[in-house]
């Protein structure tokens, strides 16, 4: 495997790049891509960011041989369940994926995977930082259970007093969500953050004024994601963290002792690839939820949904 | 007393030097005698609501001169409104455009323009002699343009050799070490990949353990769109990054990329450099604001001879800006690599530690926030030109943008004839 990810670190061919740009209809990607807004935007490095359910037909893939998975669990999962014998049957085709995510593939394509992790080695605090972004996407998604919300906004009352904070809170409908139901996610979430810093000046920022700041380096990217279903790897935070700020993505400090290959993403973070850990594989739940509901689409499927969110909270229990 | 209405965007640019030059240019206008200045938002954040209002708002002051400062938005709908408020009114008035490097990527705009200003009072202000070049080949005659540098302020960047010892020591570098920077975009364009290569190679001839370069600013992905090239987020700095990694370990570790820093500690970077390099061939190359800075701290600069980077030369302290070759190729523009290599050797053996304190009192002559009013206000007081229409080189581009989107490449991706035709105004005469 690590041999044909250095041939396509050496192609440098991805399915990001502008020469391919007219070979991908955009019209076949799922609608709910562009909720994805800003999080889903492109981005380049030799081994193929790109999401799983972007791949509208199997040859899509054929410039690059491996894939660095983007997707969140909810449509990494769904992918698995729909094209699990084509990965089996393809030829050996590098699938770069969170190492978290691992318990969900398939025990007879595991030999297909390996991991990806960001390593940011100079972090900050968030008591140190000079400005804090607090970020989310308000969709029921993206922010998870509102009861916990404050005890996950609980990190905030570090923020140093002299600290500057902007909120950049992009509104969204529920992703994946079928009703258009009147939400209250906004209210909720932004009283919650009230209550976190209290007395505390905020400023409110537009996602284009966030993509026009070009030195971060004193900066804490807060993100209120409250887990990895949306999306794993999030676009702001690679914009974030290319200019020197520190997000609370559990980016590592050090690399991984089993790195078997890494990457610059920018002058800070790097990309590093590990092997596939040993894990028990809870795949063929999911593919029972599947058989027991064939005509769902999954990632609309709220039952799917919540028993991958579920699985994930107890994640301890994937680990033989 | 002339009354002049400023049009600017009360916004700041995400382009940093833009942000400076608006600023800069309106301290210039404030010191000239004898004018009232009232300033007007123009943003982009304006509805068409707020764009109808700022027009009746401008033309409610009576100004005998309106001045477009900035660069962004486009000034099209803003002087569609403008001028129905003057028809209204039946008043007329002069209108003054800064021209900054991006005019030739607006030119559906600013042929809709050309239309509403026919017959109205307007000249142009463009930053360099090359940049003046460019746009008279797009003018009718009388050409009503006019040169007046983007300036700097003296009181940012002066002169100041006190700040050298700390900034060294922060780089971590001997005293007599050379330290050569960038400030700016890492961009294609801007050819840092060449500048790698090129001190790389200045490393191992020169075979020099005392030279450094400073990299500052990030990453971009503008491409070269004009020579169909378009690039990806993080593509370019995957290229500099695999160029880097090729280097020798010991050529690594003399390359420092430092990312972008705030503008206000660029000063203290110019006095600790030895020589600021900057290899751009951009096609938005039309002054080079962080060139004019550094020569105003007294940091001499090694340049290549295109747009208007041009304007930094200086018969009477040649060492002050040194160029380097540059022509139009097949396909690309090519920037002379043995030159690049042999200028960075040459700087090796000089030092113009003395003579810089010459180097930014002439600097500040020329690009300072003084000289730039006494030249507007020369403008001011000209005798203004009737504009009548763009010429038919800008037909010739708008006929060809019709037609595709990459006007200037061949089916091939070599540069055609009306890539030359505009650029040649941005390299020297043969």
């Amino acid at each position: 495997m690590l041999e044909i990810i250095k041939a396509q670190y050496k192609s440098g061919r991805s399915l990001t790049q502008n020469k391919y740009y007219s070979y991908v209809n955009r019209d076949s990607w799922p609608k709910f891509f562009w909720d994805f807004y800003p999080i889903g935007q492109e981005y380049y490095h030799e081994l193929n960011p790109y999401f799983l359910f972007q791949s509208y037909r199997p040859d899509i893939y054929k410039f690059s041989r491996v894939i660095t998975v983007r997707d969140g669990y909810l449509t990494f999962a769904s992918y698995l369940i729909s094209h699990f014998k084509e990965i089996l049957t393809d030829q050996m085709r590098p699938i770069l994926i969170p190492p978290e995510f691992a318990p969900i593939v398939p025990t007879n394509i595991m030999d297909r995977f390996a991991c990806w992790q960001i390593v940011q080695k100079k972090q900050i605090s968030l008591s140190d930082a000079k400005k804090v972004i607090i970020f989310g996407l308000i969709s029921e998604e993206y922010l998870g259970n509102l009861e916990d919300l404050p005890e996950r906004l609980l990190p905030l009352r570090q923020i140093n007093p002299e600290a500057s904070i902007d909120l950049l809170l992009p509104m969204r409908k529920d992703i994946f969500g079928k009703n258009n139901k009147e939400s209250m996610v906004i209210y909720h979430a932004l009283n919650h953050i009230k209550d976190a810093i209290p007395g505390k000046k905020v400023n409110f920022i537009k996602v284009e004024n966030f993509l026009e700041l070009s030195n971060l380096k004193n900066t804490y990217v807060f993100d209120l994601n409250f887990d990895k279903m949306v999306v794993s790897d999030n676009y702001l935070h690679y914009f974030s963290q290319s200019r020197g700020a520190t997000v609370n993505n559990g980016s590592l400090l050090h690399s991984p002792k089993d790195s078997m290959f890494h990457l610059d993403l920018s002058i800070f973070h790097e990309l590093h690839i590990t092997p596939f850990p040993q894990v028990k594989s809870v795949f063929a739940e999911l593919i029972f939820h599947k058989k027991t509901n064939p005509h769902v689409d999954l990632n609309f499927d709220t039952s799917f949904q919540n028993l991958l969110r579920n699985m994930f909270q107890e994640n301890l229990s994937f680990s033989e | 007393m002339q009354k002049i209405a400023c049009l600017f965007s009360f916004k700041m640019s995400s382009w940093v030097s833009c942000q400076k030059i608006v600023f800069n240019l309106h301290k210039a206008y404030e010191l000239i005698p004898g004018i009232s200045l009232s300033n007007f938002n123009y943003s982009v954040d304006q509805n068409y609501d707020d764009i109808i209002q700022t027009a009746k708002d401008v033309v409610a002051s009576k100004p005998n001169v309106i001045v477009i400062m900035d660069h962004k938005p486009h000034p099209l709908p803003l002087i569609q409104f403008i001028k129905i408020e003057l028809n209204k009114k039946k008043l007329k008035t002069r209108f003054i455009f800064h021209i900054f490097g991006d005019f030739t990527l607006y030119y559906s705009e600013w042929d809709k323009l050309s239309k509403i200003l026919v017959d109205s009072e307007v000249e142009f202000i463009v930053a360099s002699d090359r940049q003046k070049k460019l746009i008279d080949n797009f003018l009718t005659p009388p050409h009503n343009s006019y040169v007046c540098p983007f300036p700097v302020d003296e009181n940012e960047f002066h002169f100041d050799l006190k700040l050298r010892k700390s900034q060294r020591e922060d780089w971590g570098i001997k005293p007599d070490d050379i330290a050569f920077v960038f400030t700016g975009r890492l961009s294609r364009q801007k050819r840092i990949h060449t500048l790698l290569e090129a001190f790389s190679d200045f490393l191992k001839k020169s075979k020099t353990q005392k030279a450094h370069l400073f990299l500052y600013g990030n990453t971009d992905h503008i491409g070269d769109q004009f020579l169909g090239i378009w690039e990806t987020e993080g593509e370019y700095f995957r290229k500099l990054n695999r160029i880097y990694k090729e280097l020798p370990t010991q050529v690594q570790n003399k390359i420092h990329f430092m990312g972008s820093v705030p503008n206000s500690e660029l000063k203290d970077v110019y006095q600790g450099a030895d020589y600021l390099v900057n290899l751009s061939v951009h096609n938005d190359e039309d002054f080079g604001m962080s060139v004019a800075e550094a020569l105003c701290s007294g940091l001499p600069s090694i340049l290549t001879d295109w747009g208007g980077l041009a304007s930094f030369s200086n018969k009477n302290i040649p060492f002050a800006a040194q160029f380097i070759s540059v022509k139009i190729g097949k396909a690309s523009k090519l920037v002379h690599y043995d030159e690049t290599v042999e200028i960075l050797k040459k700087s090796l053996k000089e030092g113009h530690l003395k003579e810089r304190e010459v180097i930014s009192k002439d600097a500040l002559n020329r690009f300072g926030i003084i000289p730039a009013s006494k030249i507007l206000e020369n403008i001011l007081h000209s005798s203004p030109s009737t504009f009548s229409k763009f010429g038919p080189l800008f037909e010739k581009i708008l006929s060809a943008k019709s037609f595709t989107a990459t006007p200037y490449i061949t089916p091939r991706k070599n540069i055609n004839e009306l890539y030359r035709e505009i650029y040649s105004s941005y390299v020297r005469d043969n």
